[in-house]
């Protein structure tokens, strides 16, 4: 049996344990309403509490991985990275963008000992965000949210974690986990929680012990604006180089009517270059694929066939053959434009114009 | 609590609880060995909610939060810490006997092994598209990632399950757009 994407879903959705149907039939309104009745008489509502961003605390690892990152910096080996992009003028203070200055200035700054470097950071903004170090094979993950409930978190942790203490970090109080493996034994994999004013932090590692992790922490320092940008890595666009990386990414790229590209270049959301690629490339891709579609639908076969070659050209954009390496998004997008230009097949029982019409939302977030 | 908030409070748990019951049970029936399981799974949920009423999203976002607390209780359950709260004891009994028993063999049961060969995290991205319907932007809700992230997660997860199933001797089509990639067996960006 031939399984498409399209089929693979029909596929799995058929092989449910339970339908929504069966679900909904289920007689068990009387049981239901007793367990509400009982929550709502056994706990506390409390009507304001602070903004929880329902961040799912990630799948333990299994191997030394880091896990989150939140704003701190190691400003060490990034001493000699030239961050070009990021400062203003010369002289031996630089100058950072406004944007950069304002997402520093609202994110803890924190770094670990020098021979921890910053090798990564997905998106971020002042109130929230995460970064990975590595030192050789080690890793660590720091992340930061404002504004949520440290006591959840903490409660979480627990969960998981037969083994607490209570430390302190930066000279503040925090809460230390060793993780258990499914039989419940301590594993190697540690989790500490504190607040840097409105901020939880949290910072997680493999450690050999809970005194190495410890040692781990005793690194931390927190560093000014200056130290703290100059140690992101390089695969970070800051606010102030987004403009100019996204021109360098459109270099080769045909950009159809109706793509803010000032209002792309504007945004101030910290990303790494992998997801700014994406997004760049998706708002591109989606713009030919609606004038691909207006074109079909309309019988212009100009238009079509100007969207048919912009979109096979796809194959050629510079920042997506750059982007093959460490994911998969080159492959989604071209996935879409190999079938608007009958390179390959739609699924069964759809044509060119459905797949491309009923699916580039959720494949490349069209629309 | 002044009594108009709490009223306020009380009326839009009510709201929520009755609005989104049956799609925490059933998130949670798909993913726990024993029905009674899936009891505790929605007593333990809504009564995160009850505490957090504040914080709960509006509109259908409410019920994105809800299967992202569902899925850390899930969790905690397979890690062994499984909570047996009083609450949920006329559910758990009445589960037991109200859910069916699906029939053994079929595609189901191919489909089944061939999702339980997956790492968790692309067998919860599958699970969450084709059996909750989420559509990746709700998924990167859930999961707390970025949109294009879930994207390119989506896409590894199914070219990984059409491996797994012509392992099992469901062929693949070699026809269809977004052909797999070799999978690069990179340790770093595994995120991706």
């Amino acid at each position: 049996m031939s399984v498409t994407d399209h089929d693979l879903d029909r596929l799995l959705a058929a092989a449910t344990p339970i339908t929504n149907r069966e679900v909904a039939a289920l007689q068990l309104d009387s049981a239901e309403e007793a367990l509400r009745d009982a929550i709502m008489r056994a706990g506390d509502a409390t009507a304001k509490r602070p903004q929880w961003t329902s961040r799912a605390r990630r799948e333990r690892p299994r191997r030394l991985r880091s896990v989150i990152v939140a704003s701190s910096l190691v400003g060490l080996a990034a001493a000699g990275t030239t961050i070009g992009v990021f400062r203003l003028g010369s002289g031996a203070q630089p100058a950072w963008a406004a944007e950069a200055i304002r997402v520093a200035n609202e994110a803890p700054r924190l770094l670990l000992a020098s021979d921890w470097r910053l090798a990564d950071a997905n998106e971020f903004t002042g109130p929230e965000g995460e970064v990975q170090f590595k030192r050789g094979r080690q890793e660590v993950s720091l992340n930061w949210r404002r504004g949520t409930d440290y006591a959840v978190y903490v409660a979480d942790r627990a969960r998981s974690s037969h083994w607490r203490r209570a430390i302190t970090v930066l000279g503040r109080p925090a809460s230390l986990f060793r993780y258990d493996d499914p039989t419940g034994r301590p594993t190697d994999d540690y989790t500490v929680l504190w607040r840097v004013g409105d901020h939880t932090l949290e910072l997680r590692s493999i450690a050999s012990s809970p005194a190495a992790f410890e040692a781990l922490l005793g690194s931390l320092h927190e560093v000014d604006v200056d130290t703290w940008l100059s140690a992101m890595p390089e695969n970070v666009v800051k606010p102030s180089g987004r403009a100019a990386a996204i021109t360098a990414m459109l270099a080769d790229i045909p950009i159809p009517p109706g793509v803010d590209v000032e209002a792309l270049k504007t945004r101030t959301q910290i990303k790494d270059r992998y997801q700014l690629g994406a997004e760049v490339t998706g708002a591109v891709a989606c713009a030919w694929l609606d004038r691909w579609l207006v074109a079909v639908h309309g019988g212009d076969t100009p238009a079509r066939e100007a969207a048919e070659t912009a979109l096979a050209g796809s194959r050629r954009w510079a920042i997506l053959l750059e982007m093959q390496a460490p994911g998969d998004w080159p492959e989604v997008l071209w996935g879409y434009a190999d079938v608007a230009t009958g390179a390959a097949a739609p699924p069964k029982g759809m044509t060119r114009v459905e797949y491309v019409a009923q699916t580039s939302t959720d494949g490349l977030g069209c629309g | 609590m002044s009594p108009e908030a709490d009223d306020r409070a009380r009326r839009r748990f009510e709201d929520l609880f009755a609005a989104n019951r049956r799609a925490v049970l059933g998130y949670a029936l798909r993913r726990v060995a024993e029905p009674a399981d899936a009891a505790d799974v929605v007593a333990e949920t809504f009564l995160t909610a009850w505490r957090r009423i504040g914080e709960v999203p509006g509109g259908d976002a409410s019920r994105l939060w809800l299967f992202g607390v569902a899925r850390r209780v899930v969790a905690n359950q397979r890690r062994g810490d499984l909570r047996r709260d009083r609450l949920a004891d006329r559910l758990r009994a009445e589960v037991r006997t109200a859910v069916p028993v699906p029939p053994p063999g079929g595609i189901g049961a191919d489909v089944a092994a061939a999702l339980s060969r997956l790492p968790d995290d692309d067998r919860e991205i599958l699970a969450l598209h084709a059996w909750e319907g989420l559509a990746p932007a709700e998924i990167a809700t859930v999961l707390a990632l970025p949109a294009a992230t879930t994207r390119t997660r989506l896409h590894r997860a199914r070219t990984r399950m059409r491996a797994e199933l012509a392992a099992l001797g469901i062929t693949t089509n070699t026809t269809a757009p977004a052909a797999p990639p070799a999978t690069s067996g990179q340790a770093t960006r595994e995120e991706r």
